[in-house]
């Protein structure tokens, strides 16, 4: 285990390494100059150069990289162009947000899944499986942003029972804050039941034409029995999988998310800070989102090779 | 598994708790004092620093924190006192003597001075201060005379002084202030929190000096970038403001009981939608193939498109603008005119790129009924839409296109609406080589009156006849409120203040 | 194949998507209108001249709906051709040489699976110039890791056997071995995957138009098409049907039949009760 964990490690650094590179050079061959950006009309070429100086940017590139790398390793992340925050605290402040839409919806999607996962497979190519696919689709074919507003069209204008989009904060405003929570958590958790439906699905198959299962089957054991105790413990590492790898969707799909519900998360701020050019907050956000998902999958790794069913099965 | 279910258990309840509201989300805005009013923004601002700024989001926020030496009359859009009581001009022009107001305390409690003011006009004279550094060419010197007290000297006459000075704002002689972050004015709303994507919230300054103002007592930003979204706000009631009405729902605000529109009337709307030509380039430096543009224009289509939120007309000035050059023909769409004009130039289906940006919806359709137009009568156009940052960049560092759509807010005065399409700002990127025309621009302020408005009136012939950019119509953004709200006065140029709006209690 | 059409569901798959095909293709002998022009007032409702009636600057929206099939399908089809070449050829030789340069590809690989999607998708797109080859570009790239990884799983599995082992035997090189030999036997996979990133890339880029960097005004995508009827879903609701309908049953039809060929390709799936 110990050995496996330090070459995780190891592999880890290697991943942020080339996460780090495809960040900064992405951003920095973007078109558009930040400087423009913070003078508005008509500046005079001397002003321009100013800021671009003030702002680090007239350096080589690679100065650049290695500089920022240098702060990243002192656990500097910089500060925001527009506004000077530095951006550690301006994650800070995102993270919390955006990790609240994707456990809930997450949990949502789990909720929704899982139920009809297992339908699925004890009535397999029923018509109960092909109706639960059909409608599981719906999710994977629909973009977020298009749910989303029918969502508020129906639940905000038609009926005015939730706000359409915007987030109050949990310590001033409880209620309004968990009202607010109800569609975005709703789109992200219809979106994502979908694929949590499908991986399900298609890992408990597998499982149930297994030999150990028909073995199980032929001494006797009700199918019920098959289904919700051998199956579901193999399926468990399928699922641990699923979740963390569509933990990494959800986080993209947030991106979208948050923009149209106006909801201040992480995936808005990248946004934001692409199309102003805020270099630093990109580079923080989008590092910070990538190697939350690599670490996300490492644990993924850890905890099904903890459950591992050959080795309780030998 | 047994763990799961917990989960899952906490997040049923947690669904139910919050499915089971049946009450209208409205919680907003009910607290003591004046009211809360909640102006919902396409984003938030960049900045609140009020000498570099880039957005109009920028201004309309800290449009509430500073006052401006000098303010328009909402009526007659003439300067009118602002933090200048009062301002005497000498005989020759060359000097103005200007009296402060009294009373004027900054909000972290200072008096403001003379020379506070002293270093607001040096702050908005660097060349980083982009929106007034050319408007204020012609101030010398200026001279503290005491605690209220200053004199201004001159270079060269400069009638439209005052109007300049609507753009500047006071802040205190502190260097140690960074008004980005933790802004100080004289305004009358203070910063209280300004939480990135989420709010930027600002409460009453208690100690304004404007009697009985501000009537609010808090007024709270919020950035929504969908505008379908924002307005679903407003009609949930969840925002009492939203900056822009979409057009789709202009009608159904217009006949609500409950909404309704600061609507502008079609001639005070001096914002333009300018389409930019780099006539340094073929095929566009012919005259003849930018007039052909012109007359190709299908502008009732876009009128039609934009649900009326556009002002159909060719030149820079409302037709009712009492210096606006009425001998001038109006531009009526003539395609057969146009193919005419555009074969005398020579054109040989050259490829021509029309560039717009994705700012607003608004732009994508001005921007397709354009390239439509400029397709029937044979220009071999194709459309690219780009984000804001990359289209300032093109157009106004690099100066690599070929046409260009934007829209334009110029100051209410008419020297400003040549000027700003066609003079220094825009006129730079248009590389239009006539200096006389633009020296001559900035001459009229320096004339008196009479000859002033005639050499308007020639800039104008000029304009019409050269063509050096297209105004493709008048330019309307109409901001939206519930009818709870009260003393809002819709701006020519879209700026928001706020301080004499009230809402009333529901 | 001749399976495929015995289901019923993907039956009606297949014939839905040549269906959509047909129509992109036919698209200028099927509508008096160009896709760009502008015919009569805006936001028309249905009528004989306009099937769906007319968007928001007056263009007839049949005519942009068919024209739209080709963008979205071209880059659909295309962007999940360059992820599967890009994906085949880094998996295989990830898979088959191992070592050093197999965890160099695989990190590398980890590193673009950590990104949001969409962020590098626009990312590209900003840098490139949002136009339908580089949203071809931009959305291929994103999907090359998962094409990589299926590949390089299939090439793992399948590098001791003794097929493999045997033509190696008999002297065929390492790109004969990988290309010749192991890439035909791990086609299955390759087919599921293809469909179902093919739906996801119509997703994609109808995901690009709302963040207003997807293909260029006044070519016609189903997602700008969807992106620009939402803000007039109250006036003119025909509209966002038509262009939802048209997103939503081109990719359950790829999803579905996804579906339906890991059921029929996977071996275990055949063993049927």
């Amino acid at each position: 285990m110990v050995p496996m964990i330090a070459r995780k490690l190891l592999e880890l650094v290697l991943v942020i390494f080339f996460v780090t590179l495809i960040v900064f050079f992405t951003f920095r061959l973007l078109p558009g100059d930040p400087a423009l950006l913070k003078l508005g009309q008509d500046p005079t070429p001397e002003a321009v150069a100013a800021i671009r100086a003030e702002m680090g940017l007239d350096r080589p590139l690679l100065s650049q990289y290695l500089h920022w790398i240098g702060d990243l390793v002192r656990g500097d992340f910089g500060a925001s162009s527009l506004d000077g925050k530095p951006v550690l605290s301006l994650l800070a402040e995102k993270v919390p947000k955006t990790l609240e839409l994707a456990v809930l919806g997450t949990l949502l999607s789990l909720f929704i899944a899982i139920p009809a996962g297992v339908l699925a497979a004890v009535y397999r190519y029923s018509w109960v499986d092909r109706l639960m696919r059909s409608v599981s689709l719906f999710g994977f074919s629909v973009p977020a942003y298009w749910l989303a507003i029918l969502l508020m069209l129906i639940f905000a204008y038609k009926v005015h029972l939730l706000p359409a989009g915007g987030y109050a904060s949990l310590a001033e405003n409880p209620w309004l804050h968990l009202k607010g929570l109800v569609l975005p958590v709703l789109t992200v958790g219809i979106i994502n039941a979908a694929q949590v439906f499908r991986f399900l699905r298609s890992g408990m198959l597998d499982i149930v034409n297994q030999d150990y299962i028909r073995t199980a089957r032929a001494k006797g054991v009700s199918e019920a029995l098959v289904i919700g105790k051998h199956v579901a413990r193999n399926t468990l590492p399928g699922l641990v999988t699923v979740v963390t790898l569509n933990f990494s969707l959800l986080l993209s799909g947030m991106v979208i998310t948050e923009q149209i519900f106006a909801w201040p998360g992480l995936g808005w701020l990248m946004i934001q800070s692409i199309l102003s050019r805020d270099y630093e907050v990109v580079q923080g956000a989008v590092l910070l989102s990538a190697v939350f998902i690599v670490v996300m999958n490492l644990v993924g790794d850890l905890i099904n090779a903890m459950l591992d069913p050959r080795i309780k099965y030998n | 598994m047994k763990r799961l279910g917990f989960v899952l258990l906490l997040f049923l309840m947690l669904v139910s708790l919050t499915a089971c509201g049946g009450e209208r989300a409205v919680e907003a805005g009910a607290d003591a004092g004046g009211g809360t009013l909640r102006v919902a923004l396409n984003s938030e601002p960049t900045t609140l620093n009020p000498y570099i700024w880039a957005a109009l989001n920028d201004r309309n926020v800290f449009l509430q924190l500073y006052n401006s030496l000098m303010e328009y009359d909402p009526q007659t859009l003439k300067p009118v006192p602002g933090l200048i009581r009062e301002a005497k001009a000498s005989e020759d022009g060359l000097t103005y003597t200007f009296t402060l107001q009294e009373g004027v305390t900054f909000h972290n409690g200072k008096p403001m001075t003379a020379d506070d003011v002293k270093a607001s006009l040096a702050k908005a004279m660097t060349p980083e201060a982009t929106r007034t550094a050319p408007l204020l060419k012609a101030i010398k010197e200026v001279k503290v005379d005491g605690d209220r007290q200053l004199t201004v000297l001159l270079n060269n006459r400069d009638s439209l002084l005052l109007d300049s000075l609507v753009e500047v704002f006071v802040t205190p002689n502190d260097p140690s202030i960074d008004h980005s972050k933790h802004p100080v004015g004289t305004g009358p709303f203070k910063l209280n929190a300004w939480v990135r994507n989420e709010k930027v919230v600002l409460e009453k300054n208690e100690a304004y000096w404007k009697q009985g103002l501000p009537k609010l007592s808090r007024l709270e930003f919020v950035p929504i970038p969908d505008a379908e979204v924002k307005t679903l706000q407003l009609l949930n009631g969840q925002v009492d403001f939203i900056d822009i009405a979409p057009i789709t729902r202009l009608g159904e605000i217009e006949k609500s009981t409950d909404y309704q529109l600061a609507r502008l009337g079609e001639e005070s709307a001096i914002q333009d939608h300018l389409m930019l030509i780099n006539n340094a380039k073929a095929p566009m430096n012919d005259r003849r193939f930018r007039k052909a543009l012109d007359y190709a224009l299908d502008r009732e289509v876009i009128k039609k498109a934009l649900f009326g939120n556009f002002v159909v007309r060719s030149g820079p000035l409302p037709d009712s603008h009492e210096t606006a050059n009425r001998d001038i023909p109006k531009t009526t769409m003539d395609k057969a005119k146009a193919r005419e004009l555009l074969k005398a130039s020579g054109y040989k289906g050259e490829p021509v790129e029309l560039l717009y940006h994705k700012i607003d919806s608004m732009y994508d359709i001005v921007a397709q009924i354009a390239e439509q137009s400029l397709k029937d009568i044979g220009v071999n156009v194709t459309l690219r839409g780009v984000e804001i940052a990359q289209f300032s960049q093109l157009v106004f560092t690099k100066k690599s296109y070929d046409l260009a759509l934007t829209g334009i807010v110029p100051k209410p005065n008419p020297v400003d609406m040549l000027n700003h399409p066609f003079g220094k700002t825009n006129g730079a990127s248009m590389q239009w080589q006539s200096k006389e025309w633009a020296a001559n621009l900035l001459r009229v302020s320096q004339l008196p009156e009479a000859e002033g408005r005639e050499l308007l009136k020639q800039l104008q012939s000029q304009l019409a006849d050269q063509m050096p950019g297209i105004i493709v119509g008048g330019l309307i953004q109409t901001p939206a409120m519930s009818r709870a709200v009260s003393g809002f006065v819709p701006n020519p140029q879209s700026k928001l203040y706020f301080e004499t709006v009230s809402v009333s209690k529901k | 194949m001749k399976k495929l059409w015995k289901d019923p569901s993907s039956a009606f798959c297949l014939s839905f998507l040549l269906l959509i095909t047909l129509l992109a293709l036919l698209a200028p002998l099927l509508t008096p209108y160009r896709y760009d022009q502008i015919a009569a007032d805006p936001l028309l409702g249905a009528s004989w001249s306009h099937l769906f009636g007319t968007d928001e600057i007056g263009r007839d929206i049949f005519t942009r709906i068919v024209y739209a099939g080709q963008v979205s399908l071209l880059v659909g089809l295309c962007s999940t051709l360059i992820a599967l070449l890009f994906g085949v050829v880094l998996g295989l030789v990830s898979g088959y040489y191992g070592g050093a340069l197999d965890a160099l590809i695989s990190r590398f690989l980890d590193g673009l699976l950590a990104f949001p999607s969409i962020i590098l998708a626009l990312a590209v797109m900003a840098v490139l110039g949002p136009n339908i080859y580089n949203a071809m570009l931009a959305i291929g790239l994103v999907s090359v890791p998962i094409f990589a990884r299926i590949t390089r799983g299939s090439v793992l599995t399948m590098k001791s056997r003794e097929f493999v082992e045997a033509s190696r035997s008999m002297g065929a090189g390492d790109g004969r071995i990988m290309f010749g030999v192991i890439l035909p036997n791990s086609l299955s996979p390759l087919l599921v995957q293809f469909s179902l990133t093919f739906a996801s890339a119509v997703l994609i880029e109808a995901g690009l138009s709302f963040l207003g960097l997807g293909v260029q005004p006044p070519t016609p995508s189903w997602g700008s098409m969807l992106n620009a009827a939402k803000s007039y879903l109250t006036i003119s609701p025909l509209y966002s049907i038509v262009a939802g309908a048209a997103v939503f049953l081109t990719v359950l039809c790829l999803n579905l039949l996804g579906d339906s060929l890991r059921d029929h390709l996977d071996p275990r799936m055949n063993k049927r009760r």
